[in-house]
Protein backbone atom coordinates (compact mmCIF):
# COMPACT_ATOMS: atom_id res chain seq x y z
CA UNK A 1 0.00 0.00 0.00
CA UNK A 2 1.68 3.22 -0.98
CA UNK A 3 -1.37 5.20 -2.10
CA UNK A 4 0.39 8.53 -1.31
CA UNK A 5 -3.32 10.81 -0.26
CA UNK A 6 -4.31 7.25 1.97
CA UNK A 7 -0.92 7.40 3.98
CA UNK A 8 -1.40 10.74 4.24
CA UNK A 9 -5.27 10.60 5.55
CA UNK A 10 -3.88 7.95 7.61
CA UNK A 11 -1.10 9.72 9.16
CA UNK A 12 -3.38 12.96 9.89
CA UNK A 13 -6.13 10.58 11.68
CA UNK A 14 -4.44 10.93 14.78
CA UNK A 15 -4.13 14.43 15.24
CA UNK A 16 -2.27 17.42 13.32
CA UNK A 17 1.19 17.40 11.52
CA UNK A 18 3.22 18.98 9.91
CA UNK A 19 5.21 17.88 6.70
CA UNK A 20 8.62 16.14 8.20
CA UNK A 21 6.14 14.41 10.99
CA UNK A 22 3.95 13.29 8.67
CA UNK A 23 7.19 11.55 6.78
CA UNK A 24 8.41 9.78 9.32
CA UNK A 25 5.00 8.97 11.42
CA UNK A 26 4.37 7.18 7.51
CA UNK A 27 8.01 6.25 7.50
CA UNK A 28 7.35 4.25 10.67
CA UNK A 29 3.69 2.47 10.25
CA UNK A 30 3.19 1.49 6.47
CA UNK A 31 7.31 1.04 6.39
CA UNK A 32 7.20 4.04 3.15
CA UNK A 33 9.59 7.17 2.62
CA UNK A 34 7.45 9.80 0.74
CA UNK A 35 9.86 11.95 -0.93
CA UNK A 36 9.02 15.97 -0.27
CA UNK A 37 7.48 16.05 -3.84
CA UNK A 38 5.38 13.64 -3.29
CA UNK A 39 4.15 14.66 -0.16
CA UNK A 40 2.92 17.98 -1.04
CA UNK A 41 1.84 16.59 -4.38
CA UNK A 42 -0.59 14.65 -1.76
CA UNK A 43 -1.25 17.57 0.07
CA UNK A 44 -2.34 19.93 -2.39
CA UNK A 45 -4.55 17.71 -3.90
CA UNK A 46 -6.24 16.45 -0.69
CA UNK A 47 -6.85 20.02 0.08
CA UNK A 48 -7.74 21.25 -3.44
CA UNK A 49 -10.55 18.22 -2.48
CA UNK A 50 -11.25 19.59 0.84
CA UNK A 51 -9.86 16.27 2.70
CA UNK A 52 -7.30 18.48 5.01
CA UNK A 53 -7.02 21.75 5.75
CA UNK A 54 -4.09 23.55 7.13
CA UNK A 55 -3.79 25.17 11.01
CA UNK A 56 -3.25 28.52 11.45
CA UNK A 57 0.37 29.15 12.92
CA UNK A 58 2.89 31.64 12.84
CA UNK A 59 5.88 28.62 12.63
CA UNK A 60 7.02 28.02 8.76
CA UNK A 61 6.54 24.26 9.86
CA UNK A 62 2.46 24.77 9.12
CA UNK A 63 0.73 21.27 10.53
CA UNK A 64 -2.66 20.32 8.69
CA UNK A 65 -5.62 18.26 10.16
CA UNK A 66 -8.24 15.96 8.68
CA UNK A 67 -11.92 17.55 7.60
CA UNK A 68 -15.16 16.16 7.76
CA UNK A 69 -15.33 14.73 4.35
CA UNK A 70 -11.66 13.74 4.57
CA UNK A 71 -12.43 11.18 7.78
CA UNK A 72 -15.58 9.97 5.61
CA UNK A 73 -13.08 9.48 2.02
CA UNK A 74 -10.37 7.45 5.04
CA UNK A 75 -13.46 5.39 6.34
CA UNK A 76 -14.70 4.32 3.19
CA UNK A 77 -11.33 3.45 1.65
CA UNK A 78 -9.90 1.76 4.68
CA UNK A 79 -13.23 -0.52 4.85
CA UNK A 80 -12.81 -1.39 1.68
CA UNK A 81 -9.31 -1.94 2.06
CA UNK A 82 -10.29 -4.23 5.26
CA UNK A 83 -12.76 -6.17 3.28
CA UNK A 84 -10.10 -7.17 0.86
CA UNK A 85 -7.55 -8.22 3.68
CA UNK A 86 -10.83 -9.90 5.11
CA UNK A 87 -11.52 -12.10 2.12
CA UNK A 88 -7.98 -12.59 1.19
CA UNK A 89 -6.86 -14.24 4.68
CA UNK A 90 -10.31 -16.63 5.07
CA UNK A 91 -9.63 -17.85 1.25
CA UNK A 92 -5.63 -18.28 2.22
CA UNK A 93 -6.87 -20.49 5.22
CA UNK A 94 -9.05 -22.42 3.27
CA UNK A 95 -6.85 -23.10 0.54
CA UNK B 1 25.82 20.52 -3.83
CA UNK B 2 22.53 18.02 -3.09
CA UNK B 3 20.94 20.39 -1.01
CA UNK B 4 21.50 23.59 -3.59
CA UNK B 5 20.00 21.37 -6.73
CA UNK B 6 17.15 20.71 -4.36
CA UNK B 7 16.39 24.64 -3.67
CA UNK B 8 16.83 24.95 -7.54
CA UNK B 9 14.35 22.60 -8.28
CA UNK B 10 11.65 24.29 -6.14
CA UNK B 11 12.15 27.19 -8.36
CA UNK B 12 10.33 25.21 -10.95
CA UNK B 13 7.14 24.91 -8.99
CA UNK B 14 4.60 27.30 -10.13
CA UNK B 15 4.57 30.85 -8.58
CA UNK B 16 1.42 30.29 -7.30
CA UNK B 17 1.75 27.03 -5.36
CA UNK B 18 5.12 28.75 -4.28
CA UNK B 19 3.05 31.05 -2.34
CA UNK B 20 1.00 29.33 -0.83
CA UNK B 21 3.37 26.28 -0.01
CA UNK B 22 6.96 28.16 -0.35
CA UNK B 23 7.69 28.60 3.18
CA UNK B 24 6.24 25.10 4.73
CA UNK B 25 7.89 23.55 1.52
CA UNK B 26 11.21 25.05 2.53
CA UNK B 27 10.73 24.41 6.36
CA UNK B 28 10.06 20.70 5.43
CA UNK B 29 13.25 20.42 2.84
CA UNK B 30 15.45 21.79 5.94
CA UNK B 31 14.08 19.17 8.20
CA UNK B 32 14.53 16.27 5.90
CA UNK B 33 17.60 15.08 4.90
CA UNK B 34 18.71 15.20 1.58
CA UNK B 35 18.78 12.28 -0.45
CA UNK B 36 19.85 11.95 -4.16
CA UNK B 37 16.34 10.24 -4.67
CA UNK B 38 14.59 13.58 -4.10
CA UNK B 39 16.24 14.78 -7.63
CA UNK B 40 13.55 13.23 -9.61
CA UNK B 41 10.62 13.12 -7.03
CA UNK B 42 10.90 16.82 -6.61
CA UNK B 43 11.43 17.14 -10.18
CA UNK B 44 8.12 14.86 -11.07
CA UNK B 45 6.09 17.01 -8.27
CA UNK B 46 7.08 20.41 -9.96
CA UNK B 47 5.68 18.96 -13.63
CA UNK B 48 2.57 17.55 -12.04
CA UNK B 49 2.25 21.37 -10.12
CA UNK B 50 2.70 22.81 -13.86
CA UNK B 51 0.33 20.81 -15.09
CA UNK B 52 -2.20 21.46 -12.41
CA UNK B 53 -2.15 24.85 -11.89
CA UNK B 54 -2.48 25.25 -16.21
CA UNK B 55 -6.04 25.31 -17.74
CA UNK B 56 -6.44 22.41 -20.11
CA UNK B 57 -5.90 24.60 -23.14
CA UNK B 58 -2.37 25.67 -22.41
CA UNK B 59 -0.99 22.16 -20.96
CA UNK B 60 -1.99 20.75 -24.41
CA UNK B 61 -0.03 23.60 -26.68
CA UNK B 62 2.97 22.87 -24.41
CA UNK B 63 2.62 19.14 -25.45
CA UNK B 64 2.07 20.46 -28.46
CA UNK B 65 5.17 22.52 -28.77
CA UNK B 66 6.83 20.02 -26.92
CA UNK B 67 5.72 17.21 -29.78
CA UNK B 68 6.64 19.68 -32.54
CA UNK B 69 10.17 20.27 -30.99
CA UNK B 70 10.49 16.31 -31.06
CA UNK B 71 9.21 15.40 -34.37
CA UNK B 72 11.73 18.08 -36.01
CA UNK B 73 14.52 16.88 -33.75
CA UNK B 74 13.81 13.08 -35.23
CA UNK B 75 13.38 14.13 -39.02
CA UNK B 76 16.78 16.53 -38.64
CA UNK B 77 18.77 13.83 -37.09
CA UNK B 78 17.53 11.38 -40.19
CA UNK B 79 20.49 11.02 -43.04
CA UNK B 80 19.92 14.11 -45.32
CA UNK B 81 18.68 13.54 -49.20
CA UNK B 82 20.38 14.74 -52.06
CA UNK B 83 18.07 16.14 -54.79
CA UNK B 84 20.01 15.68 -58.17
CA UNK B 85 18.05 17.54 -60.66
CA UNK B 86 17.98 17.93 -64.57
CA UNK B 87 15.53 19.75 -66.91
CA UNK B 88 14.60 18.85 -70.28
CA UNK B 89 13.06 20.48 -73.52
CA UNK B 90 11.00 19.18 -75.52
CA UNK B 91 8.77 20.22 -78.86
CA UNK B 92 5.76 18.93 -77.39
CA UNK B 93 4.84 18.51 -73.84
CA UNK B 94 2.08 15.92 -74.49
CA UNK B 95 4.54 13.59 -75.29
CA UNK B 96 5.88 13.37 -71.82
CA UNK B 97 3.96 11.18 -70.29
CA UNK B 98 4.18 8.46 -72.73
CA UNK B 99 7.88 8.64 -72.15
CA UNK B 100 7.41 9.04 -68.79
CA UNK B 101 5.33 5.74 -68.43
CA UNK B 102 8.41 3.99 -70.65
CA UNK B 103 10.87 4.86 -68.80
CA UNK B 104 9.39 4.75 -65.27
CA UNK B 105 8.53 0.79 -66.27
CA UNK B 106 9.51 -1.83 -63.80
CA UNK B 107 12.21 -3.50 -66.12
CA UNK B 108 13.99 0.26 -66.52
CA UNK B 109 14.27 1.34 -62.97
CA UNK B 110 15.04 -2.49 -62.33
CA UNK B 111 17.99 -1.97 -64.07
CA UNK B 112 19.39 1.19 -63.17
CA UNK B 113 18.48 0.15 -59.39
CA UNK B 114 21.30 -2.57 -59.89
CA UNK B 115 23.42 -1.13 -62.06
CA UNK B 116 23.66 1.96 -59.04
CA UNK B 117 23.38 -0.70 -56.29
CA UNK B 118 20.40 1.47 -54.70
CA UNK B 119 19.25 1.18 -51.01
CA UNK B 120 21.96 -1.93 -51.07
CA UNK B 121 23.26 0.01 -47.75
CA UNK B 122 20.82 1.60 -46.02
CA UNK B 123 18.02 -1.08 -45.53
CA UNK B 124 18.71 -3.42 -42.48
CA UNK B 125 16.94 -6.47 -44.54
CA UNK B 126 17.04 -7.05 -47.92
CA UNK B 127 13.60 -6.13 -49.04
CA UNK B 128 12.14 -7.60 -52.68
CA UNK B 129 13.42 -6.21 -55.70
CA UNK B 130 9.77 -4.70 -56.55
CA UNK B 131 9.47 -3.22 -53.18
CA UNK B 132 12.81 -1.17 -53.96
CA UNK B 133 11.75 -0.47 -57.59
CA UNK B 134 8.32 1.13 -55.69
CA UNK B 135 10.47 2.82 -52.86
CA UNK B 136 12.65 4.06 -56.01
CA UNK B 137 9.81 5.11 -57.89
CA UNK B 138 8.34 7.23 -55.09
CA UNK B 139 11.93 9.33 -54.70
CA UNK B 140 11.54 10.26 -58.25
CA UNK B 141 9.55 13.40 -59.36
CA UNK B 142 8.60 14.26 -62.85
CA UNK B 143 7.72 18.48 -62.33
CA UNK B 144 6.29 19.54 -65.46
CA UNK B 145 6.13 23.39 -65.35
CA UNK B 146 2.48 24.34 -65.69
CA UNK B 147 3.86 27.85 -67.43
CA UNK B 148 6.15 26.16 -69.38
CA UNK B 149 4.92 22.80 -70.77
CA UNK B 150 7.51 22.38 -73.32
CA UNK B 151 10.00 21.96 -69.97
CA UNK B 152 10.18 19.46 -67.62
CA UNK B 153 12.52 18.32 -64.89
CA UNK B 154 13.32 14.91 -63.74
CA UNK B 155 14.50 15.15 -59.98
CA UNK B 156 15.65 12.04 -58.07
CA UNK B 157 16.57 11.99 -53.86
CA UNK B 158 18.68 9.47 -52.43
CA UNK B 159 20.99 9.65 -49.60
CA UNK B 160 24.37 9.93 -51.71
CA UNK B 161 24.63 13.08 -54.13
CA UNK B 162 27.01 11.20 -56.90
CA UNK B 163 24.54 8.21 -56.56
CA UNK B 164 21.55 10.61 -57.32
CA UNK B 165 23.48 12.05 -60.07
CA UNK B 166 23.74 9.00 -61.57
CA UNK B 167 20.70 7.65 -61.76
CA UNK B 168 18.92 11.02 -63.10
CA UNK B 169 21.84 10.84 -66.04
CA UNK B 170 20.43 7.75 -66.51
CA UNK B 171 16.86 8.20 -66.57
CA UNK B 172 17.61 10.75 -68.73
CA UNK B 173 19.39 8.83 -71.30
CA UNK B 174 16.47 6.90 -71.37
CA UNK B 175 13.74 9.27 -72.29
CA UNK B 176 16.18 10.37 -75.11
CA UNK B 177 16.51 6.70 -76.09
CA UNK B 178 12.75 6.28 -75.64
CA UNK B 179 11.83 9.45 -77.43
CA UNK B 180 14.08 8.78 -79.97
CA UNK B 181 12.43 5.00 -80.29
CA UNK B 182 9.05 6.56 -80.55
CA UNK B 183 9.64 8.95 -82.83
CA UNK B 184 11.04 6.59 -85.79
CA UNK B 185 8.65 4.00 -85.02
CA UNK B 186 5.87 6.71 -85.62
CA UNK B 187 7.72 8.66 -88.13
CA UNK B 188 7.29 11.86 -86.62
CA UNK B 189 9.56 14.76 -85.27
CA UNK B 190 11.75 14.22 -81.93
CA UNK B 191 9.84 15.64 -78.82
CA UNK B 192 13.14 16.01 -76.99
CA UNK B 193 15.09 18.88 -78.55
CA UNK B 194 17.90 19.41 -75.87
CA UNK B 195 19.02 18.75 -71.83
CA UNK B 196 18.85 21.88 -70.29
CA UNK B 197 21.15 21.34 -67.66
CA UNK B 198 22.83 18.37 -66.56
CA UNK B 199 22.00 17.38 -63.19
CA UNK B 200 23.80 19.30 -60.13
CA UNK B 201 26.28 17.84 -58.03
CA UNK B 202 25.68 20.43 -55.48
CA UNK B 203 22.08 19.90 -54.54
CA UNK B 204 21.17 20.91 -51.36
CA UNK B 205 20.81 17.83 -48.84
CA UNK B 206 17.10 17.61 -48.21
CA UNK B 207 15.54 16.57 -44.81
CA UNK B 208 12.56 14.44 -45.61
CA UNK B 209 10.53 17.65 -43.78
CA UNK B 210 6.86 15.94 -43.06
CA UNK B 211 4.08 18.31 -42.40
CA UNK B 212 2.29 14.94 -41.30
CA UNK B 213 4.77 14.29 -38.47
CA UNK B 214 4.87 17.68 -37.26
CA UNK B 215 0.90 17.75 -36.91
CA UNK B 216 1.22 13.92 -35.47
CA UNK B 217 4.05 15.34 -32.80
CA UNK B 218 1.81 18.01 -32.05
CA UNK B 219 -1.33 15.85 -31.45
CA UNK B 220 0.73 13.09 -29.22
CA UNK B 221 2.67 15.97 -27.97
CA UNK B 222 -0.85 17.67 -26.52
CA UNK B 223 -2.64 14.37 -25.82
CA UNK B 224 0.70 12.55 -23.70
CA UNK B 225 0.63 16.09 -21.58
CA UNK B 226 -3.26 15.95 -20.85
CA UNK B 227 -2.80 12.62 -19.85
CA UNK B 228 -0.14 13.32 -17.20
CA UNK B 229 -1.96 15.79 -16.15
CA UNK B 230 -4.33 13.35 -14.38
CA UNK B 231 -3.81 11.32 -10.85
CA UNK B 232 -2.02 8.58 -11.61
CA UNK B 233 -5.41 5.92 -11.23
CA UNK B 234 -7.38 7.94 -13.65
CA UNK B 235 -3.90 7.60 -15.57
CA UNK B 236 -4.35 3.61 -15.90
CA UNK B 237 -7.96 4.27 -16.43
CA UNK B 238 -7.49 6.36 -19.22
CA UNK B 239 -4.58 3.42 -20.50
CA UNK B 240 -7.68 0.54 -20.44
CA UNK B 241 -10.19 3.07 -22.05
CA UNK B 242 -6.91 3.51 -25.09
CA UNK B 243 -6.14 -0.31 -25.11
CA UNK B 244 -10.05 -1.05 -24.95
CA UNK B 245 -10.33 1.40 -28.28
CA UNK B 246 -7.19 -0.44 -29.96
CA UNK B 247 -8.48 -3.79 -29.65
CA UNK B 248 -12.46 -3.20 -30.67
CA UNK B 249 -11.31 -1.81 -33.64
CA UNK B 250 -7.78 -3.62 -34.36
CA UNK B 251 -8.96 -7.07 -33.49
CA UNK B 252 -11.50 -7.65 -36.57
CA UNK B 253 -8.94 -6.56 -39.00
CA UNK B 254 -7.39 -9.81 -38.03
CA UNK B 255 -10.22 -11.50 -38.93
CA UNK B 256 -10.09 -9.84 -42.35
CA UNK B 257 -8.29 -11.75 -45.00
CA UNK B 258 -5.15 -9.79 -46.71
CA UNK B 259 -5.75 -8.57 -50.49
CA UNK B 260 -2.92 -8.30 -52.34
CA UNK B 261 -2.94 -5.91 -55.97
CA UNK B 262 -1.05 -7.08 -59.15
CA UNK B 263 -0.44 -4.70 -61.90
CA UNK B 264 0.73 -4.49 -65.19
CA UNK B 265 0.64 -2.09 -68.01
CA UNK B 266 -0.05 -2.56 -71.90
CA UNK B 267 -0.11 -1.21 -75.28
CA UNK B 268 -3.14 -2.12 -77.23
CA UNK B 269 -3.34 -1.66 -81.28
CA UNK B 270 -6.93 -0.65 -80.69
CA UNK B 271 -9.23 0.21 -77.69
CA UNK B 272 -9.84 -3.13 -75.24
CA UNK B 273 -12.44 -3.99 -72.45
CA UNK B 274 -12.68 -6.91 -70.38
CA UNK B 275 -15.24 -8.99 -69.18
CA UNK B 276 -16.97 -7.58 -65.53
CA UNK B 277 -16.95 -11.38 -64.09
CA UNK B 278 -13.20 -11.52 -64.80
CA UNK B 279 -12.68 -9.26 -61.74
CA UNK B 280 -9.94 -7.26 -63.35
CA UNK B 281 -9.67 -3.58 -63.39
CA UNK B 282 -8.91 -1.73 -66.57
CA UNK B 283 -7.86 2.03 -66.82
CA UNK B 284 -6.68 3.82 -69.90
CA UNK B 285 -3.71 6.17 -69.21
CA UNK B 286 -4.19 9.98 -70.68
CA UNK B 287 -1.92 9.89 -73.37
CA UNK B 288 -2.27 12.47 -76.66
CA UNK B 289 -4.73 11.80 -79.48
CA UNK B 290 -1.98 9.96 -81.68
CA UNK B 291 0.01 7.57 -79.27
CA UNK B 292 -1.63 4.49 -79.09
CA UNK B 293 -3.86 2.56 -76.25
CA UNK B 294 -2.65 2.43 -73.22
CA UNK B 295 -3.57 0.67 -70.04
CA UNK B 296 -2.65 -0.50 -66.88
CA UNK B 297 -4.88 -3.52 -65.81
CA UNK B 298 -4.79 -4.75 -61.74
CA UNK B 299 -6.16 -7.28 -59.96
CA UNK B 300 -7.06 -7.87 -56.49
CA UNK B 301 -6.76 -11.27 -54.84
CA UNK B 302 -6.29 -12.40 -51.48
CA UNK B 303 -3.59 -14.64 -52.61
CA UNK B 304 -0.21 -12.75 -53.72
CA UNK B 305 0.04 -15.28 -56.52
CA UNK B 306 -3.73 -15.79 -57.86
CA UNK B 307 -3.31 -11.80 -58.71
CA UNK B 308 -0.42 -12.22 -60.80
CA UNK B 309 -2.61 -15.18 -62.45
CA UNK B 310 -5.63 -13.63 -62.78
CA UNK B 311 -3.62 -11.06 -64.66
CA UNK B 312 -1.31 -13.34 -67.30
CA UNK B 313 -4.69 -15.12 -68.03
CA UNK B 314 -6.42 -11.66 -69.10
CA UNK B 315 -3.08 -10.75 -71.28
CA UNK B 316 -3.00 -14.39 -72.81
CA UNK B 317 -7.11 -14.01 -73.41
CA UNK B 318 -6.31 -10.38 -74.94
CA UNK B 319 -3.08 -11.15 -76.73
CA UNK B 320 -4.26 -9.83 -80.39
CA UNK B 321 -4.82 -6.60 -79.21
CA UNK B 322 -1.63 -6.25 -77.43
CA UNK B 323 0.96 -4.42 -78.70
CA UNK B 324 3.66 -4.84 -76.04
CA UNK B 325 3.40 -5.53 -72.49
CA UNK B 326 5.10 -2.59 -71.21
CA UNK B 327 4.89 -3.99 -67.57
CA UNK B 328 4.56 -7.81 -66.67
CA UNK B 329 1.91 -8.46 -64.50
CA UNK B 330 3.68 -8.18 -60.38
CA UNK B 331 4.11 -10.16 -57.55
CA UNK B 332 2.68 -8.26 -54.87
CA UNK B 333 5.08 -8.43 -51.79
CA UNK B 334 3.15 -6.59 -49.65
CA UNK B 335 -0.89 -6.68 -49.20
CA UNK B 336 -3.12 -3.53 -49.44
CA UNK B 337 -5.10 -3.97 -47.56
CA UNK B 338 -6.42 -4.13 -44.49
CA UNK B 339 -4.96 -2.04 -42.78
CA UNK B 340 -4.08 -3.16 -39.08
CA UNK B 341 -1.84 -0.19 -37.88
CA UNK B 342 -3.69 3.48 -38.06
CA UNK B 343 -7.49 2.14 -37.62
CA UNK B 344 -6.58 0.51 -34.42
CA UNK B 345 -4.57 3.73 -33.67
CA UNK B 346 -7.30 5.90 -34.54
CA UNK B 347 -9.62 3.90 -32.26
CA UNK B 348 -7.44 3.82 -29.86
CA UNK B 349 -7.28 7.82 -30.21
CA UNK B 350 -11.38 8.24 -30.35
CA UNK B 351 -11.67 6.14 -26.90
CA UNK B 352 -9.16 8.27 -25.32
CA UNK B 353 -10.65 11.38 -25.49
CA UNK B 354 -14.06 9.86 -24.87
CA UNK B 355 -12.34 8.36 -21.68
CA UNK B 356 -10.89 11.99 -21.22
CA UNK B 357 -14.12 13.40 -21.78
CA UNK B 358 -16.04 11.00 -19.32
CA UNK B 359 -13.68 11.05 -16.41
CA UNK B 360 -12.29 14.34 -16.09
CA UNK B 361 -15.36 15.49 -13.48
CA UNK B 362 -14.28 12.54 -11.24
CA UNK B 363 -11.21 11.84 -8.86
CA UNK B 364 -9.29 9.16 -9.19
CA UNK B 365 -10.89 6.91 -6.23
CA UNK B 366 -13.96 6.73 -8.29
CA UNK B 367 -15.81 8.92 -6.05
CA UNK B 368 -18.17 11.67 -8.13
CA UNK B 369 -17.69 14.96 -6.48
CA UNK B 370 -17.80 18.44 -7.96
CA UNK B 371 -14.17 20.02 -9.61
CA UNK B 372 -14.67 22.98 -6.96
CA UNK B 373 -12.77 21.86 -3.58
CA UNK B 374 -14.99 21.68 -0.67
CA UNK B 375 -13.43 23.24 1.97
CA UNK B 376 -15.09 21.03 4.81
CA UNK B 377 -14.21 21.46 8.49
CA UNK B 378 -14.23 19.71 11.21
Amino acid sequence: MNDPSLLVLSSLADGDKHGYAMMEDIESFANVRLGPGTLYGAITRLEQLGFVAPVNTTDRRRPYRLTLSGRRSLESQLEALHQIVKTGLRRLKHA
Amino acid sequence: MLEHLRRLIVHLYPRTWRDRYGEEFSALLDDAPARWRDLPDLTRGALAMQLQARSWKHVAALGGLIGLIAAATLMLTQPPQFASVAKIRTSDGKAIPFLSMHVLSRPVLAEILVRNRLYMDHVPIREPLEDLVERMRINIHIDQDPKNPSEFGVVFRYPDAQTAQSVVRMLIAEYIFENKRESMAANMPGSILEEVSAPDLSTHPLRSISTWTLLWGIALGALAALIIRQPIRRTFRLAAFALAGLIVVGAPLYLVKDRFLSTATIVARRAITVPRQSNVQIQELPMPAASPHVYRVTAIRTNRLEAQRALQGLLVALDPAIKEIVESPSVPALPISPNRIIPPLWGAAAALLYGILRTRRYIYSGTAIPNTPNANSN
